[in-house]
């Protein structure tokens, strides 16, 4: 009798340490992973976003900041050669301290380009800024959306995209971002650890994008099967985006800080639209270039910032896939954006002509 | 019951829903079989039933496992010179560990060790239960059925000892097998490049690997179970602590061990026959139990060299006798060196391995990070077996002398450290592919 009872008593007393063991641990688990998630917030753009660094690393590298900084996704990556562009602005202001700088990284949009440039700006005001823009990237439902999650939002720029998570496609990773985020970030906590120790960010970080360098030779269309496929899938996934299309959410909030950020520093914001192949424009509907154009509009009355539509201005031939121009693109885009674009802001600067001038491309 | 089985449909059916009827066919056939076998008297018309319910079974792993296999081999046997057809079918998930559950539950009513059930959702369950749906452990009837019929409490016990279980077979799945891949996969893609060093640290990686890997899912298996208060069978014993190869089967993979004696050696004749047929059994056994593990030679192979290893452990039983440390060394290598035919993809891969691990050659060497990094999770795994071999005084659970609190935060650290240590391109569980 006395035996039982004193079984009895012990296994509840197990119970009763298993129980608070186990709900410890569950509370552990989630004061561990909210601490996570607020860390990774914290967490140097090295680490996180090796690209962006590189890209903010270079513009700080010359003495004198570049006065012209262009801002965008491998699209502008691949249709944009700065030293072109340079050349071609020196030769035409006569001014040869003239400097222009692609900030572009992959699979880069308005998220990104308002990050890269709060982190310029921070080094030196540029004069003009280059944003490159399509319907897609002020769509409501962001392609890129998990991307952004992994690499450059913080709880505060996740905000806006919450009600499209869904819809973005982008649930599983916004949930492995931010309620598992020593799993999802870490390798991200891993390097951040090794550059607290060794005090410098480790090799693997020095990722130096393909048009930084200057060998750099945009690619050609590969024409086998391969690329053609490739290239359908694609579009099929550019017409999954333009979807239901609407402009708002998370992409237009980060257009309208990226906007006001020029706006406050007095940087002469360009939305400029990068070249397309005629497969890609097709994507676009009448109803969607009618709501992007009202939006680019409503824009430019807001913020005083020019809408040029490049998108049509290289010819099929010299596009490597739907959307990425090839060398002979890349050549005559930079011809274009320096001769049609550029040059003539950089002459009003020169002349201190304060009245809004437009370009044949204004809309 | 009815939740545990919708749980298991959805996670089948998020691999693949066209697979669940395939499993649902042969579950079905299976417990209408059982059934009627239950009531039949004529023993003649009892053995027709079971040589149905196991040609639909083994019919279908044939079919989906061994498809390709056999085709390519019998149009080599004849001498075709056609090139053999594919059938590029996928292998259910977990095919060849519900088959063997399910000849177990025919097999057993058969022999009128079981009653069989008249539940089809217990039956369902018993296949489909998804914490051992997919690599196991191999769950006998007589073990899962009474626990189905017991009426379920929530117990904090075994949800702590579930969530301990869990914990550790993420570890040594998710930090040291997956990182051991890194020193193992390179040697085995080009072995002739390695040096013998290499090779060595890479066999005796691979060797901690699969056991990490295997006996990792196991854990994690046996602690979800535990938590939905169902207990699955023990599948690993620190095997290599044993001192002979008969020990290290009755350690490694138990259920599948234990599966191979009851429902294939001892209907052989096991080793009631005289010393000759006790031999052929014991390779005809591990032969099957090689081909079991994958449609391939090297599997084949494995399974042969390890039923030879059987046979001489018997000729040579009360004969030999050698230090256990000795004993214990000579077993460990014996094993390693058939983990050479398990992992490699071809007997020339092997064969090359094992040339360079005993003939010294030169060649490339891991990176140094790596070699340290492998030492250490190997390490970590010799002082488990030392604490679980009592090497350091009786073993007991940490679980039991720390406070609740922090115990708790204990296991929340090691789950925050497991994700961390996580490589970055997970990998598939190795007896996933079974």
């Amino acid at each position: 009798m006395e035996n039982a009872k004193h079984r009895e008593d012990k296994l509840r007393r197990h119970c009763r340490d298993a129980r608070n063991a186990t709900v410890w641990a569950f509370f552990a688990i989630c004061i561990l992973e909210v601490i996570g998630a607020i860390l990774i917030d914290w967490c140097p753009l090295d680490v996180r976003f090796p690209h962006a660094a590189t890209v903010v690393e270079a513009f700080k590298a010359p003495q004198r900041p570049a006065e012209i900084v262009c801002l965008g996704s491998s699209r502008f990556g691949c249709s944009i050669d700065d030293r072109r562009v340079q050349g071609h602005l020196r030769s035409l202001t006569g001014d040869a301290s003239v400097q222009a700088f692609n900030a572009s990284v992959a699979g880069g949009d308005l998220v990104t380009s308002a990050l890269i440039l709060s982190h310029l700006v921070s080094a030196g005001t540029p004069r003009i800024v280059v944003i490159e823009i399509t319907p897609e990237y002020i769509c409501r439902k962001n392609r890129w959306l998990a991307i952004h999650l992994t690499r450059e939002l913080t709880w505060r720029g996740i905000a806006p995209f919450l009600p499209d998570v869904i819809s973005s496609g982008a649930l599983s990773r916004f949930a492995s971002s931010r309620l598992v985020p020593w799993y999802r970030h870490r390798s991200h906590f891993r390097e951040w650890l090794v550059e607290c120790v060794s005090g410098s960010p480790s090799p693997s970080q020095r990722v130096i994008l393909p048009w930084m360098r200057s060998d750099w030779i945009a690619p050609s269309h590969p024409h086998d099967m391969a690329a053609l496929e490739a290239t359908r899938t694609n579009l099929r996934g550019y017409r999954k985006w333009l979807q239901d299309y609407e402009i708002g959410g998370g992409p237009a909030l980060f257009l309208g800080d990226l906007l006001r950020l020029c706006r406050d520093r007095n940087i002469r914001a360009l939305l400029v639209g990068a070249p397309l192949s005629s497969s890609h424009r097709a994507l676009y509907t009448p109803q969607i270039e009618e709501s992007f154009g009202v939006y680019m509009r409503d824009l430019n009355q807001k913020y005083g910032c020019a809408f040029i539509d490049l998108r049509s201005s290289v010819p099929d031939s010299e596009f490597s896939d739907s959307h990425h121009v090839d060398e002979a693109g890349r050549i005559r885009f930079s011809e274009i954006l320096a001769r049609e674009i550029l040059s003539p802001e950089l002459d009003r600067f020169h002349h201190k002509d304060t009245k809004k001038t437009k370009t044949s491309y204004d809309q | 019951m009815l939740c545990l089985l919708a749980a298991s449909i959805i996670f089948y059916a998020f691999w693949s829903p066209w697979y669940l009827l395939v499993i649902f066919a042969s579950t079905s056939v299976d417990y209408m079989v059982a059934l009627k076998m239950a009531a039949l008297q004529a023993q003649r018309l009892r053995k027709i039933l079971l040589w149905l319910s196991l040609s639909v079974n083994l019919g279908l792993l044939a079919f989906f496992k061994y498809g390709n296999f056999l085709t390519i081999n019998f149009l080599n046997l004849v001498g075709s010179e056609r090139a053999a057809p594919v059938f590029h079918v996928v292998l259910p998930l977990g095919i060849s560990f519900y088959t063997f559950e399910a000849i177990s539950y025919v097999v057993d009513v058969y022999r009128r060790r079981i009653e069989p059930v008249r539940n089809p959702a217990d039956y369902a369950l018993f296949i489909l239960f998804f914490p051992h749906l997919i690599a196991g452990p191999i769950v006998r009837p007589g073990f899962f059925f009474p626990q189905v019929r017991r009426q379920k409490r929530f117990d904090w016990i075994r949800i702590q000892l579930g969530c301990e279980l869990f914990l550790r077979g993420l570890f040594k799945k998710a930090v040291i097998a997956d990182h051991l891949a890194a020193a193992v996969d390179p040697v085995f893609a080009d072995p002739a490049s390695f040096a013998s060093r290499a090779i060595w640290w890479a066999v005796v990686c691979y060797t901690v690997q699969i056991y990490c890997d295997f006996s990792g899912y196991s854990d994690m298996a046996i602690g979800l179970a535990h938590s939905f208060g169902f207990k699955l069978p023990v599948n690993f014993r620190m095997p290599y602590l044993s001192l002979d190869i008969s020990e290290f089967w009755r350690r490694w993979h138990i259920t599948l061990s234990s599966w191979l004696r009851d429902y294939l050696y001892f209907p052989l004749g096991g080793s009631r026959e005289g010393r000759l047929k006790t031999y052929r059994n014991l390779l005809l056994t591990m032969t099957l139990g090689g081909l079991w593990h994958g449609a391939g030679w090297t599997f084949v192979f494995w399974g042969f060299y390890h039923g030879t290893l059987l046979s001489i452990n018997r000729a040579l039983r009360g004969r030999v006798g050698l230090p256990r440390m000795l004993a214990g060394l000579l077993t460990l290598l014996a094993v390693s060196v058939g983990w050479v035919f398990f992992r490699a993809d071809s007997f020339s891969t092997a064969l090359t391995v094992l040339t360079r691990m005993f003939v010294p050659a030169d060649g490339r060497i891991q990176d140094g990070m790596l070699l340290i990094g492998a030492a250490s999770l190997i390490l970590i795994v010799c002082v488990g077996h030392a604490i679980g071999a009592g090497i350091f005084g009786k073993f007991i659970r940490l679980g039991r002398i720390l406070p609740a609190p922090a115990w708790g935060v204990a296991m929340a650290t090691t789950f925050v450290i497991a994700q961390l240590l996580m490589p970055d391109d997970g990998k598939l569980f190795i007896y996933f592919q079974f």
